[in-house]
């Protein structure tokens, strides 16, 4: 009964409430946690000033961007940081005095790590409009791994087949004592063979043996 | 290394278990693995057992015990038995060992797929885990090919086979797979460099392996997640397809092509065992043993692909599950894995050619049962899907190991018995009497490693399926019939039987009376019939499909493309370089016969439509003396004769029937 009613509710706020939508120049954050009262006014507030250091951090590369020429962002502050509208998921929209949504998303992307540590949060929890989660590229090992069990099974197979073979050779050069004197004109140990068949150990070419 | 060998000289199996087990391993092959699992379920589920079993009895049964026992009592791989049933046959024998050559050069590519896959599990994670990352577009996108397809497609087509985008464009050798191919090669040659002698022990591992490694994953499979949906999905009956004759043929062509017959290798095989060997049991082992080695295999494929078609669907679903809640901004963990399917219903989503919408919101239907609809066969089964699921288990490393050696060993065992079809026909034909055998197979595996070359460039896949379609089946339907045929009706099957009741215990039970009937019906009359219907419905099925090829492109998918010109004539060259034969066979014998009438008076000839009369194969009941005409080279019955020579034949008494 009591889900039930909660289905209700949650069904009437569905049809009442849709995604959060940002002005163009303002940067959408989601932050996906289970109860929205987590992302406090607290939490709220170190985003604000983690963004204006981001601001003033990335304004004081070497490469500045033309975008921090404008009015004084190079000294944005907390006070500059706007969270405009909240919904339940958590999400915001952020706006900053004179700085644009270019510079907003380059500033995050390049501190992204900063929020993420200050904030407890990761690239899953915490996700911005506009930056893409960047992929860790491949490391490329010095030397290909799978030619280490493929050498090994090499060397293992090799070392089988000069086994066979010196075992072979072994055999045949201890046969000759077995072989009566009639084959042992006409027996050759590695070509043209008599059709004479002798014992197993002969390792002349019997026509049907092996 | 000296193996066993007889009085004759020829090698004998140290003892049963190897010759079974040499068998078992040649019959159950990697289609036990990665094609049956696929047939059964997409053919009926658990109704596909009927007719597969009922096609057991009628066709695998008499099939391969003929194989058998033509290979035991005749002692001669398949030229030489063929040869001696009737000298018109000397073709089928000739056309068994071509189609095992073409076989053989094609299935070691996969051996070496299999080896290079395993080389690739000894790390973690596993390098099929995830697409690599474009750096062009500053790692913040994956490689576009990989992106469209998947990880794994990615890894199989592009890092494995770095496959051309159609057969026309051979591309280069791959050194990767070079490598690979090389070692497949060295493996095989060293394991039957002695023939049997070697083989014989290397089967100890390679034929009980596999179900080891089955074994672990039935285990192991039947205890992940979403494998009973698998099992449900494999199993459920559907039985009205039962009226559909395809059905039937289906699986008459399954039980056919999974037994491995009309290589040449069973009766190679049969050739080096003892005279009164019990041929009934050995067929009655081999094919309970092949056919419950499918099921097994059947039961562990879907289980883990029950595994990981409910993993996608978790996947997707969750994807949705963010979908929704960005949506509707709603707090996270609103929305879960179990309440997701409750959450559609109650928002009364509407379900219209596999998307789900609500007002604009619209987002892909998830559903574990078209995941398992998206079956594979093959080596897509293998080395795309497989590979997947075993990602998602924990110690993926460990798994994939034991998965790829498991499909290695079942490949190796089948190339001895392919190797073996070439190797004792040769033999047997006299035309490497001047060779040392070591040479002999050195020189068959150069062949074939030359020619297999062909399927590590870059447009190999396409060409090893050219082999595969046309050299590994059509021929195989041509020559069990007409194995069929010149037991039952030329050789006539009351001659055979008389013979075989030699060498068989006496019948003095019910199982071998009945046996003894089975026979009967089923060799001349039965599975003739059976096989003819099975070879005029893969003609149809082949004509009818148009002549193209699936060609993966550089974006990252399929597409259909025809075969080009040249590749038509390969195709008729290889279906004619193995059938050909027969007629060819005919001809000569014909002709031979023709122009030098004296010398069709061997020995063999006139077995042709004759009972050998007055002709046992105790060796040794003439009065305790050994028959007339044998000397200390053969023993006067069946003796070796070179096929090409003129030379008459100075110990037997032509007109004698004493043979």
């Amino acid at each position: 009964m009591m889900r039930g009613l909660f289905y209700v509710f949650l069904g009437s706020f569905l049809y009442s409430a849709h995604a959060l939508t940002c002005n163009d120049e303002e940067l959408k954050v989601t932050v996906k946690v289970t109860d929205p009262s987590l992302f406090d006014e607290y939490e709220q507030y170190l985003f604000k000033g983690t963004l204006a250091y981001a601001i003033r951090k990335f304004c004081s590369l070497p490469e500045k961007p033309t975008d921090c020429n404008a009015g004084s962002v190079d000294m944005t502050d907390t006070v500059n940081v706007h969270i405009l509208q909240t919904s339940n998921r958590f999400a915001m929209c952020i706006a900053v005095n004179d700085s644009t949504l270019t510079l907003m998303e380059d500033s995050f992307r390049y501190s992204r790590d900063r929020f993420d540590g200050g904030l407890e949060l990761n690239e899953d929890t915490l996700v911005v409009n506009g930056v893409d989660p960047t992929l860790k590229p491949d490391s490329e090992p010095a030397f290909p791994i799978w030619l280490i069990p493929f050498i090994v099974i090499t060397c293992l197979v090799v070392l089988a087949a000069v086994a066979i073979l010196g075992y072979t050779v072994y055999q045949t050069k201890r046969t000759p004592k077995h072989i009566d004197e009639a084959s042992l004109a006409d027996s050759d140990e590695f070509g043209v063979d008599s059709n004479v068949y002798v014992d197993d150990n002969d390792m002349g070419a019997a026509r049907t043996a092996l | 290394m000296g193996g066993n060998v007889d009085e004759d000289g020829r090698p004998q199996w140290d003892n049963k278990a190897q010759f079974l087990l040499t068998c078992i391993g040649f019959a159950v092959g990697l289609g036990n693995v990665w094609r049956f699992p696929y047939q059964l379920q997409s053919n009926g589920g658990g109704a596909f057992l009927i007719p597969y079993l009922i096609m057991l009895v009628f066709e695998g049964f008499p099939l391969l015990y003929l194989e058998l026992s033509v290979g035991q009592w005749l002692r001669q791989g398949s030229v030489g038995a063929w040869k001696k049933l009737s000298p018109y046959l000397v073709g089928v024998g000739v056309c068994s060992m071509f189609v095992s050559l073409l076989v053989g050069m094609f299935y070691n590519t996969i051996i070496a797929w299999c080896i290079w896959y395993m080389c690739n599990s000894f790390q973690e994670p596993l390098p099929w885990n995830r697409c690599p990352v474009d750096t062009a577009s500053n790692n913040t996108a994956y490689v576009q090919e990989c992106q469209e397809s998947s990880n794994t497609e990615y890894f199989w087509y592009r890092e494995t086979l770095n496959i051309s985008p159609s057969i026309a464009e051979p591309g280069f050798i791959q050194p990767h797979l070079l490598a690979s191919l090389i070692l497949a090669w060295l493996i095989v040659a060293l394991c039957v460099i002695k023939g049997i002698a070697s083989s014989g022990k290397v089967v100890y591992f390679t034929a009980t392996f596999p179900y080891v490694v089955l074994f672990c994953f039935l285990v192991r499979g039947l205890t992940l997640k979403g494998s009973g949906a698998g099992l449900q999905y494999l199993f459920s009956p559907d039985t009205s397809l039962l009226s559909d004759p395809q059905i039937w043929l289906t699986a008459a062509t399954q039980i056919f092509f999974s037994l491995s017959l009309a290589f040449g290798g069973m009766i190679a095989f049969s050739s080096y065992n003892a005279r009164d060997s019990d041929v009934e049991l050995d067929t009655f082992i081999v094919c309970i043993t092949n056919s419950a080695t499918s099921l097994l295999a059947s039961v562990v494929i879907f289980a883990v692909l029950g595994f990981k078609a409910t993993v996608d669907y978790e996947e997707c679903a969750n994807q949705n599950i963010q979908i929704i809640l960005n949506e509707f901004d709603l707090p996270e963990q609103n929305i879960t894995i179990d309440t997701y399917e409750q959450y559609l219903t109650d928002n009364n989503f509407v379900l219209a050619n596999g998307t789900l919408t609500l007002d604009d919101l619209s987002i892909p239907e998830c559903s574990v049962t078209k995941n398992l609809d998206e079956g594979a066969s093959g080596t897509g089964l293998a080395f795309i899907v497989f590979a997947d699921a075993i990602l998602e288990m924990p110690g993926s490393p460990f798994w994939a190991i034991l998965f790829f050696l498991m499909l290695l060993t079942l490949g190796l065992d089948s190339m001895f018995g392919n190797i073996e079809g070439v190797l004792t026909p040769l033999n047997d034909l006299g035309l490497t009497k001047r060779f040392r055998n070591e040479f002999v197979v050195i020189g068959i595996i150069l062949v074939s490693f030359i020619v297999s070359l062909t399927f590590v460039i870059q447009s190999g896949n396409y060409w090893l399926d050219v082999f595969n379609e046309w050299a590994g089946s059509l021929p195989l339907l041509i020559i069990a019939f007409f194995e069929l045929i010149a037991v039952g009706w030329i050789y006539r099957y009351d001659n055979f039987d008389r013979e075989l009741s030699k060498l068989l215990p006496p019948r003095n039970n019910i199982f071998r009376k009945a046996a003894f009937y089975f026979w009967w019906a089923t060799i001349p009359v039965i599975s003739p019939l059976l096989l003819l219907a099975v070879f005029i419905y893969y003609l149809y099925d082949s004509a009818s499909r148009p002549l193209r090829y699936m060609a993966w492109q550089p974006e990252g998918y399929n597409i259909s493309l025809p075969y080009p010109d040249f590749a038509l004539a390969i195709i008729v060259i290889i279906t004619l370089s193995c059938t050909i034969w027969i007629p060819l066979g005919a001809v000569y014998q014909l002709i031979r016969t023709k122009m030098c009438p004296t010398n069709t008076k061997s020995a063999v000839s006139d077995a042709w439509a004759k009972p050998m009369e007055g002709n046992t194969n105790q060796a040794y009941d003439n009065n305790g003396k050994p028959p007339n005409g044998a000397t200390e080279q053969n023993d006067g019955y069946y003796q070796n004769v070179d096929p090409f020579s003129d030379k008459e034949i100075p110990y037997i008494d032509q007109d004698s029937q004493e043979f």
